[in-house]
């Protein structure tokens, strides 16, 4: 799970300087340069997009956004972050933007498709009550704000430090702090009071 | 609940949950033309926008034109001093412009009414003139014989119509009564 994470943490220097070689060679219109770019990040820009859309059944959509996005501002990439923090960047950025369509969209048909029904059918047994947990822990996290989503995927499932964070999401890292502090109260609350029951 | 078990279940239910959704193959493909179809339609938005600015600002001058050229003041706003003069400039003109044309019209009636005098032929005109004058010497004999009695004059004068005036019914009058004279002269005698 958290193989692309530790990857992407590790980047040497050489790994870095090669993706800005890449990325300035694909602001330049070279075709194959940004599809190197895609092939090599498209899985880790799906799992994050996963994630913080609260793992739905279809991200591709999103993940061309993301890419398209990464297209059009290629130009103005500068290389001040890594190119991964840099699509990380606009991933966030795109699933803010499809979440404010997906709330538009659902206010006008009145589908609560976001919170669709658990896809495994209940079982008997201690492996039936896994399920139902990790349903549960699921859950809670959708329920979160996506700016709170936002730091407990990348901090607990991407194991972003604060500061890698903080560039992503271009805050301070007290503010990071800040949102992380009240998404684990907030997860705390929710699934204290779930599994007691 | 600690932070680490919090984090030791969030990752578990990720876990549960599999890995993400695969993505095509071709997915480059796929946002490359995503990307061009945004490009394009960016641009037919701006065309659009652009051609539907031009239909706002001509309609616009096409509403605002009238007033302008007439002098006209917008609807709701009280005319100043300068603009009464506008108005009074314009009212004046439109007065002449009326004249003009009411004079034109009576210029063109009074042609008309001409128009069939001037068409009489000509030898209709003279052959009237011929009658007129006929009938005027034969009015000339009448009153020599009624008012004076000269009876020789008004034959004469009779004859003169008669001879100078042939074609004319008043020489066929003439003769009636040159020869109405001469049978009262035969009586006599």
């Amino acid at each position: 799970m958290t193989d692309g994470a530790t990857h992407t943490m590790s980047l040497t220097g050489r790994q870095v300087g090669l993706d800005d070689t890449v990325a300035a060679r694909a602001a330049r219109g070279e075709s194959r340069a940004f599809a190197q770019i895609v092939a090599a990040h498209q899985g880790r820009v799906a799992r994050v997009v996963h994630r913080l859309l609260g793992w739905p059944d279809e991200v591709e959509d999103v993940v061309q956004d993301v890419f398209v996005a990464a297209l059009k501002s290629l130009p103005s990439f500068r290389g001040e972050a890594s190119l991964p923090t840099w699509l990380l960047a606009i991933a966030v950025n795109q699933c803010r933007s499809h979440q404010r369509r997906q709330l538009v969209r659902q206010k006008f048909l009145a589908a609560a498709r976001r919170l669709a029904a658990p896809r495994a059918p209940r079982t008997a047994g201690s492996r039936a009550m896994d399920r139902e947990k990790h349903q549960l822990v699921r859950q809670a996290v959708r329920r979160l704000p996506l700016r709170l989503r936002e730091v407990v995927v990348l901090h607990y499932l991407e194991e972003m430090p604060l500061e890698g964070i903080a560039r992503v999401l271009d805050l301070s890292r007290s503010a990071v702090g800040t949102r992380l502090h009240r998404a684990r109260k907030r997860l705390a609350e929710d699934l204290s009071g779930r599994f007691e029951e | 609940m600690k932070e680490d078990q919090l984090a030791g279940e969030l990752r578990e239910a990720d876990a549960a949950f599999g890995p993400a959704p695969a993505l095509p193959e071709d997915l480059h493909d796929r946002v490359v033309r995503r990307w061009r179809r945004r490009r394009v339609g960016r641009r037919l938005s701006v065309a659009a926008g652009l051609v539907a600015a031009v239909a706002t600002a001509g309609t616009w001058l096409s509403l605002t034109g009238p007033t302008k050229t007439t002098g006209l003041p917008p609807e709701g706003v009280h005319p100043t001093a300068s603009g009464i003069r506008a108005l009074d400039a314009a009212a004046d003109a439109r007065l002449a412009t009326v004249e003009r044309m009411l004079v034109l019209g009576e210029r063109r009636r009074a042609l008309g009414a001409a128009a069939p005098a001037q068409a009489i032929d000509p030898v209709e005109a003279v052959r009237r003139q011929v009658d007129r004058s006929a009938y005027l010497i034969l009015l000339r004999a009448d009153r020599l014989y009624q008012v004076t009695g000269r009876r020789d004059a008004a034959i004469a004068t009779y004859q003169q119509v008669i001879k100078t005036f042939p074609q004319t019914r008043w020489a066929e009058v003439a003769r009636q009564r040159e020869s109405t004279l001469q049978q009262q002269t035969g009586d006599t005698l």
